[in-house]
């Protein structure tokens, strides 16, 4: 499975680098015009910001697009003729998205939580008054020291949904080529029926979860309850992603003509 | 190694690719597989390499049922261009030694200076008959005990498929078996020793090559012509 | 080598090798290519090629030393150039003879292109 992922990262390699790039060159920026430029520095914090967003869709939307090319494309015979059983293929494909998509979110989103401090300081040395308090972190009002945790909190359950989201696109793709090949639609349908899981368990996940009050979840008590949430949450998408992620390999290894 | 095939059957939604195929290869043959375009060779191949699903019937290795893991004694080489394009001629050579533990990358290497290529060539860039090359060496260079070719020959031309054919007998192990399918007979007649004509999905005849011309006063491509001509 | 449809192939290999024996191309006690260099060269299956060497031997016309390779037998050779030179003369007559020849035509013919090539004399 490592061979997998190894060549599953050399194939995307540009694609990553020129992320990492964008990252670098934005995040340059912002060092040289903090203190200097602030137009220019919260341009490039939001920049990061976005880019964090951006880079996440595109490695996800790739990753899938990907599949769909192994599976319909001729340089699918590459990596489906090896000796491996197919769900190590399938589970190596999908750790590569989700471990180099949360590393290069996690990377820019550090990068532009580090970057609102170091505005925050600089403006309030400078004196600038009218953004002085808007700079002042508004995460770091809301939570204090939690914030990191909170964050993380978030990533992790990012996480769960972005596996989830990953599977069921996998699983789609698998249907599509599988049970549907050759049926009239079969695109569109598979389409639909991610579409229609997505939203399914989503709305079965946000049920279960109950209403989170954002003004309520500031207080302590509001926290806890939003806790359990996540974690009911990460727990029903995992399930679902487990569940897509075996009924893909099983499809894989049984019906699907390469 | 010996493979079976018992009541093999693949159907796609509107046809039968193939039809109910009983087969039995035995290590050390060369065998080619006949018949005209959409007589299912190529169908059969994908089957045997484990592309293809079965719809029914079985694959035995060695008595064994067919798995993933059988791929390690099998190697299939499609018609079409199948390497990632970001490859150079080494890359595929490394691909192939991180998944096939019985590829030998020396010989490899050896068989891409024999056919006159450089490990720095970039696969995109290759020509047809170059990167017929490219897939013949990476697959001769595996010690697979099934070798399945799908029309090595295809579009291109006499002098590379000399060094083709020299690579394949030149590198053909005494205890492997090997596949070549083709619709072009007359390139493979002296190097194979069993013919399977295929028809409509389903095995027409598999004759022994001297014993159909000891017999039958025919060529393989005599053959050819008596089974599909009449159509 | 082209291969007619008539014959096996390994007995069209062996008809080359045999006339390359009897030509003196390749002399008794001479070492002969392995059977997979054989195979190449003909461009064969090696099975067919290995079936050569199996043939020859047995017609004692090649031997095998283990681990070195096979050889070209000194006796027989008469013989084998006897049987060649029945076959080539069979074959000259029964083409005459389709073109409605008959013996002393035959005969006479074959003197008068004697005479005719010099560099036969």
């Amino acid at each position: 499975m490592a061979r997998i992922m190894k060549y599953e990262l050399i194939k995307n390699r540009f694609r990553y680098l020129v992320m990492i790039a964008v990252m670098l060159l934005a995040e340059g920026a912002f060092l040289i015009a903090n203190a200097r430029n602030y137009e220019v520095a919260v341009g490039m914090l939001i920049i990061l910001g976005l880019a964090a967003w951006g880079t996440l869709f595109i490695i996800i939307l790739e990753g899938i697009a990907m599949y769909n090319r192994d599976l319909r494309e001729k340089s699918g015979y590459m990596v489906f003729m090896t000796p491996l059983p197919a769900w190590q293929i399938l589970l190596g494909k999908i750790l590569v998205i989700l471990a180099v998509g949360s590393a290069l979110f996690l990377s820019y989103s550090l990068l532009a939580y580090l970057d609102l401090h170091l505005l925050s300081q600089s403006l309030a040395k400078a004196n600038v008054s009218i953004t002085a308090n808007f700079a002042a972190s508004i995460l770091d009002s809301l939570y204090g020291a939690k914030t990191i945790v909170l964050l993380l909190r978030a990533l992790a359950y990012l996480l769960c949904f972005v596996s989830f989201f990953v599977c069921l696109a996998y699983l789609s793709s698998t249907v599509s080529t599988s049970l549907l090949r050759g049926k009239k639609g079969e695109k569109a349908i598979s389409f639909f029926l991610f579409i229609g899981l997505v939203i399914l368990v989503s709305v079965i996940s946000s049920r279960l979860m109950g209403d989170a009050d954002f003004a309520f979840s500031i207080s302590q008590e509001g926290l806890d309850i939003h806790m359990k949430n996540q974690i009911v949450g990460a727990i029903i998408y995992l399930v679902s992603a487990g569940a897509s992620f075996l009924a893909s390999a099983y499809l894989l290894d049984k019906k699907v003509d390469i | 190694m010996k493979i079976q095939c018992e009541g093999l059957t693949k159907k796609y939604f509107t046809k039968t690719a193939v039809d109910h195929v009983n087969l039995e290869l035995d290590g050390g043959h060369i065998y080619a597989l006949l018949g005209p375009n959409g007589s299912g060779k190529s169908t059969l191949m994908k089957l045997l390499s484990g592309l293809v699903k079965r719809t029914e019937g079985e694959i035995l290795i060695d008595g064994q049922e067919f798995s993933c893991k059988a791929r390690e004694d099998i190697s299939y080489t499609p018609t079409e261009p199948f390497f990632y394009s970001y490859m150079r001629i080494s890359d595929v050579g490394s691909f192939y030694e991180d998944f096939y533990q019985d590829f030998d990358r020396e010989r490899y290497g050896q068989l891409i200076r024999n056919m006159e290529l450089g490990m720095e060539m970039k696969v995109r860039s290759l020509s047809s008959g170059m990167l017929a090359k490219v897939k013949i060496a990476a697959a001769m260079a595996r010690k697979s005990k099934l070798i399945l070719l799908d029309e090595p020959f295809n579009g291109i031309d006499l002098l590379s498929r000399d060094a083709l054919a020299n690579a394949i007998i030149g590198e053909m192990d005494q205890t492997s078996s090997l596949v070549i399918s083709s619709h072009m007979v007359e390139e493979l007649e002296s190097i194979i020793d069993t013919a399977i004509f295929m028809k409509d999905g389903k095995i027409e005849e598999m004759c022994d090559v001297e014993a159909l011309r000891m017999k039958e006063n025919k060529s393989v491509a005599d053959k050819y012509r008596e089974i599909y001509s009449e159509v | 080598m082209e291969f007619t449809n008539d014959k096996p192939i390994y007995l069209q290999v062996i008809e080359d090798i045999t006339s390359r024996i009897v030509s003196g191309e390749i002399a008794a006690g001479d070492r002969l290519p392995s059977s997979r260099e054989l195979a190449l060269t003909y461009r064969i299956n090696p099975n067919t090629a290995s079936r050569v060497y199996a043939e020859l031997e047995r017609r004692g016309l090649v031997y095998t030393k283990r681990g070195i390779g096979t050889f070209v037998s000194d006796g027989n050779l008469e013989n084998l150039k006897h049987e060649k030179v029945t076959k080539a003369i069979e074959e000259f007559v029964e083409a005459m003879r389709g073109l409605g020849l008959t013996g002393e035509e035959i005969e006479r013919e074959l003197l008068a292109y004697l005479e005719k090539r010099k560099d036969l004399k």
